[in-house]
Formats: structure tokens, sequence, C-alpha cells
């Protein structure tokens, strides 16, 4: 049975392999995926990994600087409960940024200031996503 | 398309019934119903295609598309854009697979023949399925618009019109060889008849897949303008997953068929890609994971999910009565150090990179469900993701072992542990391997995981090349001409290679800069000095672009000017950056006009510098051919 020995050890160590990289992976590049409602319930508790958020850009509140490449402006749930957040991004301004459209971004949310850091925005048009079989996220 | 569908499930009706009895009449009938659907499916593709040449807005997928100022070429690709299109044209894929196919095997056994072309049928009819009722891109609109909405200007590129196709001619090509492994269980055959049978048919799969994919990153990198062709995203994980199962896949049918071991894995394997191929459709035409709402908010979801889950079900039953079939008879001679040995750790570790990714693409559903179950018993918890760096965190070891057994394994021999000879065959690529790390390392490229990569790479590329030396002094340069599925696949690799040196040294050391300059200003990028020109306005088809040239000079010379721009679509309000790329073997510079004003007189650009991408599409070239060469000039019935 030399085989079948060889077979468990081999399977043993496969499995053990994997599931230490997911769980390592995890933990230390998880992020929550969150509503705006959600951010404002808790802030600090969820500073502890990083936050990515969905909502809508609300008209009226984009405040762009295109040469210093700085954007501020407010984010609300697409769901019921419609949290308002004031979100603050530095970086490459995508193409299909505007107003009412659906937005992805990535940071932390600044306590003090009342306001979410973005690291990384994402544009997405959700009517228009099955347009494209391959659409990465418009990256701008 | 409703006829289709009626044809479809006569033609699955009368296949399963042939396979239940040997009767010729079952066999022919279900041969009409098959033509009669091809036919169907035919003229339905047809109709859609003339609908959108002749911009018939009446038709809701017309209008969502197209408009009247869109170049022929995308008004065709818009057939397999949209969702309903695209589900249509997998039938309509499959369909014809299937005439091939009937055509193929008339003179086989009647029961293997009308299992392969029942599992096609069941296939074609699903998305048929979808099709008429879910999703049907002949919906009629209760008025007719004067004018379409328009494409997205992101899939008007020419990538655009060979990407989709050549993906979903790899996605549903796995099905004929699916068909083949059923047929064999069917008949009660475990011998590699099935696998010997269908190995065309999964390399054809395994090179439009590959192409797809590469298609699909080059797109990315020269239409979205972030200097990347590959993200992690959701939806280039649902077209690699399939891929890197159907690589297995290959892997391990070349054993079967050859040493007559690891029969279970090879079922499993093909199962497995053909089910990540309809999920991977799912994901990408369900936007489930974009969504930040619960799970399957459109009834297409449930549709996959159902018949995703009945055919591992059906399938699952079919390989477990028949397992004895492929038990591997009690083998004395298994080593992880023999050829075979190796291959069945590949599997392992194709099996261990498809789960993760798939882990980490899915996270978000599995995170809710977890707390959706867990809720219960009061665990709280958020959704949760993953980004970039996880993906890149967890694949980069299999990628390190994957390249380093492609290395190894074809120094082994079948059936026999690693001895003397071996240690001796590899002793030059070792070399190699540790003379490239120390090049890298000497010229300062002192990261220590391309460096790995690197060395396994050369490894890898060392033992290719060591094996056609001694392949070609022992039995002269003909076998280049006569062993050729051997050198073809020895030719993959060596693309496989290639590509892996260009993904190594674009991903670790690529360089981004930036800067906001006023017209007729220079900047210093590396040994460039980039000279920014006036800001030029030009007029399209249907876009109006601004662009400006970009001057670039090494030590005073000058080399060439580029003119990257952005583009104003005609339909829509926001601008769109195309980018310039110059394209050198050494790498490339890609520039993106990042943002202009006129009144402030001021051009910001991008510059990035990718190291040897070319190299990418390149080794993926030496791939195709590489795998189109082992199918070529077989001996009939061989």
């Amino acid at each position: 049975m030399n085989k079948n020995k060889k077979f468990l050890v081999a399977t043993a160590v496969v499995v053990i392999a994997i599931s230490f990289m997911l769980f390592s992976g995890f933990k230390s590049e998880g992020v929550y995926y969150l509503t705006v409602g959600e951010v404002l319930h808790n802030p600090e508790k969820l500073n502890q990994k990083g936050m990515r958020v969905s909502g809508e850009v609300i008209t009226g509140t984009i405040t762009k600087n295109t040469k210093d490449r700085h954007l501020v402006f407010d984010i609300m749930d697409v769901e019921e409960g419609g949290a308002v957040m004031t979100v603050d991004y530095k970086g490459i301004i995508p193409d299909t940024f505007k107003e009412e459209i659906h937005v992805i971004i990535e940071g932390n949310y600044d306590i003090e200031n009342k306001k979410f850091i973005a690291k990384t925005l994402l544009t997405k048009c959700p009517s228009k996503y099955e347009v494209d079989p391959e659409e990465e996220a418009a990256k701008g | 398309m409703l006829l289709a569908l009626i044809a479809g499930a006569g033609a699955s009706y009368f296949y399963l019934s042939g396979m239940r009895s040997e009767n010729k009449i079952y066999d022919k009938i279900g041969g009409y119903f098959l033509i009669a659907q091809t036919t169907a499916i035919g003229i339905a593709s047809l109709v859609l295609l003339l609908a959108l040449i002749t911009s018939n807005f009446k038709i809701e997928y017309v209008a969502q598309y197209t408009d009247l100022a869109l170049p022929l070429a995308y008004k065709l690709s818009a057939f397999w854009a949209g969702q309903a299109g695209s589900l249509l044209f997998w039938a309509l894929i499959l369909v014809i697979f299937a005439i091939i196919e009937m055509i193929r095997l008339r003179n086989f056994d009647s029961r293997y023949k009308s299992s392969v072309l029942f599992v096609i049928s069941v296939a074609s009819s699903f998305f048929l399925i979808l099709t008429c009722f879910v999703t049907n891109p002949f919906a009629e609109l209760g008025f007719t618009p004067q004018d379409g909405v328009g494409m997205n200007p992101l899939l008007q590129n020419p990538g655009m019109i060979y990407h989709p196709p050549t993906l979903f001619l790899g996605f549903a090509g796995f099905t004929v060889p699916l068909g083949h492994a059923i047929a064999s269980m069917m008949t009660s055959d475990g011998s590699n008849l099935w696998v010997k049978e269908s190995r065309g048919w999964a390399i054809f799969t395994w090179v439009f897949l590959t192409i797809g994919i590469v298609l699909g990153g080059q797109w990315a990198y020269v239409e979205l303008g972030w200097g990347g062709y590959w993200a992690w995203d959701p939806v280039e994980n649902a077209s690699l997953l399939p891929w890197i199962t159907g690589t297995a896949y290959l892997h391990s049918a070349l054993i079967y068929e050859q040493r007559n071991k690891l029969k279970i894995w090879t079922h499993t394997l093909l199962m497995t890609s053909f089910l990540l191929c309809i999920f991977g459709t799912f994901l990408t035409r369900s936007g489930v994971i974009e969504s930040v709402h619960s799970f399957g908010k459109s009834s297409l979801g449930t549709f996959f999910i159902v018949f995703m889950i009945a055919s591992t079900v059906a399938y699952l039953a079919v390989l477990l009565t028949n397992i004895k079939l492929y038990k591997d008879p009690e083998e004395k001679d298994f080593h992880f150090s023999s050829r075979e040995g190796m291959f069945f750790i590949a599997n392992w570790l194709f099996l261990g990179l498809m789960i993760v990714v798939l882990v980490g693409t899915t996270m978000p559903l599995i995170s809710q469900a977890y707390y959706g179950i867990m809720g219960i018993f009061g665990v709280v918890g958020n959704k949760l993701t993953v980004n970039i760096p996880y993906f890149n965190k967890v694949s980069t070891p299999f990628f390190i072992l994957i390249l380093l057994f492609a290395g190894l394994a074809p120094m082994a021999q079948f059936g026999k542990e690693a001895g003397e000879s071996f240690y001796k065959k590899i002793i030059p690529a070792v070399i190699a391997a540790l003379a490239s790390m120390v090049i890298m390392y000497v010229k300062g490229y002192t990261l220590p995981i391309p460096l790995i990569l690197t060395g396994v790479t050369t490894l890898s590329l060392a033992t290719i090349i060591t094996r056609i030396v001694l392949s070609v002094k022992n039995n002269g340069p003909r076998v280049m001409l006569t062993q050729r599925r051997h050198y073809g696949g020895l030719m993959v690799h060596i693309g496989v290679v290639i590509m892996a040196y260009g993904i190594i040294a674009s991903s670790f050391y690529n360089i981004k800069d930036e800067h906001v300059v006023a017209p007729g200003e220079s900047f210093t990028f590396g040994n460039y000095e980039m000279h920014v020109g006036e800001l030029t306005v030009n007029q399209g088809q249907n876009f109006t672009s601004v662009y400006a040239p970009v001057t670039v000079t090494e030590n005073g010379n000058k080399i060439v000017t580029v003119a990257p721009e952005r583009r104003f679509y005609n339909k829509r309000e926001e601008a769109w950056a195309e980018v310039a790329i110059y394209s050198k073997l050494k790498g490339d510079l890609y520039f993106i006009l990042a943002s202009y004003s006129k009144p402030e007189n001021y051009i910001g650009i991008q510059v990035v510098y990718e190291p040897l991408l070319i190299w990418l599409w390149i080794g993926c070239g030496i791939m195709c051919i590489g795998a189109f060469y082992t199918v070529t000039g077989r001996r009939k019935n061989a």
C-alpha cells in the first residue's frame, strides 16, 4: 500500500498548502466590500482592513481639478437607505467619471475630517456592463 | 429560433434513444433534427446580422449596441458584443461543431456517436432556451427609434472584433471532448480511444482559448490606457480558469493516452474545464460579482446554475457507475520523480492555481453566503473581497512550481525513478538557470521573486534546448519533422517560457511617470527626452480627436514621434483616451494624454515603460504555432 500512502501524503500536503495560502492571502489582502451606509455605521472597526465601497455620484457635488488630478465628490447608496458620504480622491481621473455614475472606490475612512480617502476609483456603468464581455473596470 | 430549440430538443431525445438501443433509425432521425437545428440557428444568426447591418432599430438589441454612424465592421461585431447575441453565437458554434462531428464519426458505433452528439445537442439547446425565453436578441421595442444608442467606444477597436469569437470558440470547444468522454463511458470502453479521437478538438479549443485570453489582454493594454494588460478582473479570471484546467487536461490526457494512467484525473479535469467555461460565461454575462446587491438578480443566473448543477450531477453519475473502467491497474512503478509522476504533480499545481483564483474571484459571493448562514448563530461580518495583490501573492508560488516542473519533466523518464542519467542531463540547465539569476542580480535587478521566476523559467528553456540537442544528436535532425507531437509540444513550451520572460519583466520592472507641461516644453524619462508639441484637432467617422504629438529623442537622436489622443465620440459626453504605443523588442513606450487645457495652456502626459512586453505576443504566437504543429501530418486512423 506504499503507493496509496504516497498519494495520501501528497494530497494532504497540497490541501494544506492551498488552504494556508488562501487564509494568509485573505488575512493580508482581503478588503471589505461595503455600501455607504455600512461604512458610516462603524468606520473605526472597518479601517483595520481596506474597504471597497460602491455608490452613485451625486449631481452637483463634483469639484474637479484636472491639472492636479484631484477629485472631491459625494456618493450615496444605490439601494434603499440613501446614506451619503464625501470622497476625496487623488489620481488619474477615469474617462467615464461623471455625475450620476456608479463608482467603486477603495481606501479608508478619515473619521476626523468625515470623508473617505480613496486610493483607487473605478467607474462602472451598470446598465452598460453587460455590453462588454471583457470590460475590465474602466481604469481610465 | 424557436424552431431551432424544438429541433434541438428532438435531436437530444433521439440521440438519447440512440444511446439506449443500437438502433440505426434513431441515429438517422437525430441527425435530421440536428441538421434542422443547425439550419434554424444559422437563419436566426443571419437575420440578426442583417438587422445589425441594416440598422433595424425596432429590434432592441440592434438599438442597444449600434447606431447609424458605426463603421460596418463594428456593426457586425455587435453580434457578439452583447449578452443575447453572444449566447446565440455560442449555440451557433456548438451546432457547427456537432455537424462536423456527425460527418467525422459517421462510421463509428452508433452508441458512441449518439453519445457525443447528444452531449453537444443538450448544451446547444441550453443556450437556445436562454435566447428564447430569458434574453432574446430579437425582442422588439414598442416603437422604432431614429437612431441606436451606439457602441461603447471601448469596444470600437479591432481587437474587439476577434477577441470574443476566439474566446467563445475556446469556451464552446470543450463540449466536444466532453461528448467523447461520455461516449466512452456509455460504450463501457476504458481504453484511450476517446482521448485519441478528441485530441484534435482539445488542442484546437485550447489554442483558441489561449488566443482569446491574450487578445483580451492586448485589447486592455491598447484600449484601456492604464499601461497594463492584466488586472485579475473577474471577467479576466473567468476566461483564465478554464484555461488553467484545460492546460492540465491536455497534459493529463497525454499520460492517459500513452501510459493509460491518470484516467480519472483526465475525466475530472475535462468536466471541470467545461463547467468553468459555462461559469465564465455566466460571470461575464450576469455581472454578479460586480454587484454589491445580493446574489442572482438576473434570472439568467438561475438558469446557468441549474444547468451547471444538472450537468455535474449527470456527469458524476455516469462517471461513478463506470469508475471501475478507470481504476489504474495496481502499479508498482509509480514514482513522483518519474515523468508521469511529475505530470501528476503538475495536475495538482494547476488545480491548486485554479482553486485560489476561483476562490478569490468569487470571494464576495462566498463571504456573503458564509455570513448569511452564520448569521443564524449570531456571527456577523461584512462582505469581503480581494484585490490584485492577493492574486499576485497566491498565484506566484504556483507559477514558480509549474515552471520548475515544466523544466524537470522533459528530462524524466516514464515509469522510472530519477536516476543518475536524469541528474546528468539537467546539469547544464541548472547551470544556465543559476547563471541567469547571477546576471540579473549583477545588473541590479535584485527583487527576490522575479529572480526566482527568471531562474525557473530559464531552467525550463534550457531543458527544452538540452532535450532537442540530445534528440537531434541521437536520431538526426529529421526527428523534428517525424515526431511532430513531441516537437510541437516543446515549441509550445518555448512559447510559454518566452511569454513568462515578458510577463516577469513587465510586471516587476515597469516604470511609470507623469508630467504636466506647456506645449513646446520637454521632460526627461529615463534616458529619453520627450518633447511635447502643440495640440491638434482631427475629425474621424464618428468622433473628434484631440492629440498632442510627442517627439522622443535619446542622446540627441530623434527616435519617433507619437500622438496620444483623446476622442470625443458624437454620442457621448466624456472623452476617451487613445494611447500611443511605441514597441521595440527591448520594451514598449506607452503614452497617455492624461489631461490638457487650451486656455490654461498645459498638457499632461503619462509615460509608461513596459520592458520586454512585446515578447508576450510573440510567445503566444509561438505557443499557437507549436500547438497546431502537434496536430499536423497525423496519419489517417492513427
